[in-house]
């Protein structure tokens, strides 16, 4: 299931590449469909499922073990990490940046905070009734 | 050596089907016009031999040698074909590397084998192919002549030596030669000439534009000299005709190892696609 | 690594390459940029010495490459170098057969993968099968390095897509690829290097990635500001 997630990215060319492959494993594990302790595929596999050169999947690695989203364990395949504390600022991460950017784009429009709340709270509300699985 | 042999192996592989051809049609044509003539010769002494009463025919004799001489005429012209076809292999054997859409030159040149191969691979599969095409022929005079004496009753016939029956045909007389200084001196000129050709077309491959000049020059340098022991030294007084003909074997010497050299050093570093 | 330094040719009275140097890291992919014209597919040549330079040196592996560098260098070139009425697996024998860095297992692999059928002649593929069978051909060696021209040219969407594959898999491990395309685009986030040229000379040596971080710059943002002027 998580394999075919990571085939899915688009990637912009004006980013490093492997910044863009971990962003992507963080929106991943923020979105549940990467779960703490799931292991992932070896850093070739990785470079033929998202379609990038093995240097890139390589460094990408090196960059997620650095940051400590995933763990390596001798020769064992790399495994995402357990720890809450990194799932957790993983998530206020993207969460904050999400955030950022709605914030920027929509304070183009004049419209007051309360207002905005408001909005925001009936279009999430209306979401959730919808199609929730 | 061992990647001289793939080569020299690959090379005649591609010629295989223009050799069985040539060979074939050669059959063919000496086989039925001797076939045709032989029966028919022998026809018209049986027919005489009838209307005598069993007395007499008339008519010579037949030799194996005379029909020869007879149906040379038809024998010549393919042999003709086959050093008409041999000639221009001798370029296209170079020239279609480079221009058939798959440039095959590339895969020759990017092989790990030393590029000198490749010219010694090409110019033996040329000498094979004549030589194979010789011994074609002469094995098929050796069967003419066994259906001469199947088919030609004894009463009609006489002997005739073999090396007259090769005399008497004039493409015969050039290209079997009948001592082996003559084979030699024809064959190892042939195949200095193929040398010097082999090394002027690779002259033009190397140049392009004016590696045309090149190659021609080339030729006419080897050619003068190779003559010019034998129109300077031959006239002067000063030397045996033998040691002119020394001199003359040297130059061709030279000839054929400066060639060689040139054309592998081309090959190695001038050469391009 | 494949090293050009200062090299020049010039065919009959033209300037092609005007003091090229670069470098091509082995375990890198590296890709050559420029028109048509500009000397990349001269500079492959050179380098497979299909052709002579002039002036320079092209060092491979520290060494200037006389004697064979044929089992250690791979050439790819822009059409199928296989005599038309040759059959494929024909064909692959005869690889087998000089080189010694053969291996028939991958090759038997990747027409696989290809779908290509090896019992026909070379002559009746298509172009895109003629391409894959050509990378079939350079991909088989075992050779460190891997010199590929216009691998996409004139090639179907479909075919692209599967060479592409190529790129990303086991096969670009321990090896060093350099290539020439016009079709930057769809390879930008394939390549590590980038060299831009322009009338025979290099006008940029790019790293990618760094490119990307330090300035968030695409190759394609680079190019329109070199060849755009």
């Amino acid at each position: 299931m998580a394999r075919d997630g990571l085939g899915e990215v688009q990637f912009n060319h004006r980013d490093p590449v492997y910044l863009q492959v971990v962003r992507h494993f963080k929106e991943l594990i923020a979105t549940g469909r990467l779960e703490a302790g799931e292991t992932i595929p070896s850093r070739r596999e990785l470079g033929a499922l998202m379609k990038i050169n093995p240097n890139t999947a390589q460094r990408a690695y090196k960059e997620m073990e650095e940051q400590k989203l995933i763990v390596t364990e001798g020769n064992s395949a790399s495994r995402i990490t357990t720890d809450q504390s990194i799932l957790r600022s993983v998530r206020s991460e993207l969460i904050e940046a999400e955030v950022e950017a709605f914030v920027a784009s929509i304070r183009r429009i004049d419209v007051p905070l309360s207002e905005l709340v408001q909005l925001i709270e009936r279009k999430y509300t209306e979401g959730t009734r919808g199609g929730y699985e | 050596m061992r990647n001289f042999g793939k080569l020299l192996n690959y090379e005649m592989r591609r010629l295989r089907y223009v050799l069985a051809g040539l060979m074939g049609l050669t059959a063919f044509i000496q086989l039925g016009t001797f076939l045709w003539k032989t029966t028919g010769d022998v026809a018209i002494r049986q027919e005489q031999l009838a209307r005598s009463n069993g007395a007499e025919t008339f008519l010579p004799d037949m030799t194996f040698a005379e029909l020869m001489n007879s149906l040379q005429g038809w024998f010549i012209p393919p042999v003709f074909l086959c050093i008409a076809v041999m000639v221009i292999y001798v370029f296209l054997i170079w020239y279609r590397d480079w221009f058939s859409r798959d440039t095959f030159i590339y895969r020759l040149l990017m092989l790990p084998a030393a590029r000198r191969n490749i010219y010694l691979s090409k110019l033996s599969a040329i000498l094979l192919s004549v030589f194979s095409l010789l011994a074609f022929q002469l094995v098929l005079i050796v069967v003419l002549r066994w259906l001469f004496h199947v088919i030609v009753p004894a009463e009609f016939r006489e002997h005739s030596y073999f090396a007259d029956a090769l005399l008497t045909n004039q493409a015969w007389e050039l290209l079997l030669p009948r001592n082996l200084w003559d084979f030699l001196f024809s064959y190892g000129l042939g195949t200095l000439g193929v040398i010097v050709v082999f090394t002027a077309i690779l002259l033009e491959r190397s140049y392009r534009g004016v590696g045309i000049f090149y190659g021609i020059g080339y030729v006419v340098l080897a050619f003068v000299a190779l003559m010019w022991p034998f129109v300077f030294l031959g006239l002067s007084s000063f030397f045996y005709p033998s040691e002119v003909a020394a001199i003359g074997l040297f130059m061709a010497a030279v000839v054929a190892v400066v060639s060689l050299w040139l054309g592998f050093r081309l090959l190695h570093r001038k050469i391009t696609v | 690594m494949i090293e050009l330094i200062e090299v020049h040719k010039k065919y009959r009275f033209r300037q092609v390459l005007k003091g090229i140097s670069f470098t091509a890291e082995k375990g890198q992919i590296t890709c050559l940029i420029g028109e048509n014209g500009a000397g990349k597919s001269t500079i492959l040549k050179a380098i497979m010495k299909l052709t002579p330079i002039h002036g320079g040196m092209i060092l491979i592996d520290g060494q200037q490459h006389t004697g064979n560098i044929y089992e250690k260098v791979a050439f790819i070139p822009d059409h199928l170098i296989v005599p038309g009425s040759m059959r494929l697996t024909d064909a692959m024998e005869f690889m087998k057969d000089f080189y010694k860095g053969w291996n028939p297992e991958r090759a038997k692999e990747l027409a696989a993968f290809f779908r290509l059928d090896v019992n026909e002649k070379a002559g009746n593929l298509s172009k895109g099968m003629a391409a894959k069978f050509n990378l079939v051909l350079g991909f088989s060696l075992d050779a460190d390095y891997v010199l590929m021209d216009e691998p996409f040219s004139g090639i179907d969407l479909f075919s692209r897509e599967q060479i592409a594959q190529v790129f990303t898999s086991e096969l670009m491990e321990d090896r060093g690829v350099l290539l020439t395309t016009h079709e930057v685009a769809e390879m930008e986030h394939l390549i590590d290097k980038a060299v831009l040229m322009q009338n025979g000379s290099v006008v940029d040596e790019i790293d990618c990635e760094q490119l990307r971080s330090e300035e968030g710059k695409s190759i394609i943002d680079v190019m329109r500001e070199v060849y755009l002027k």
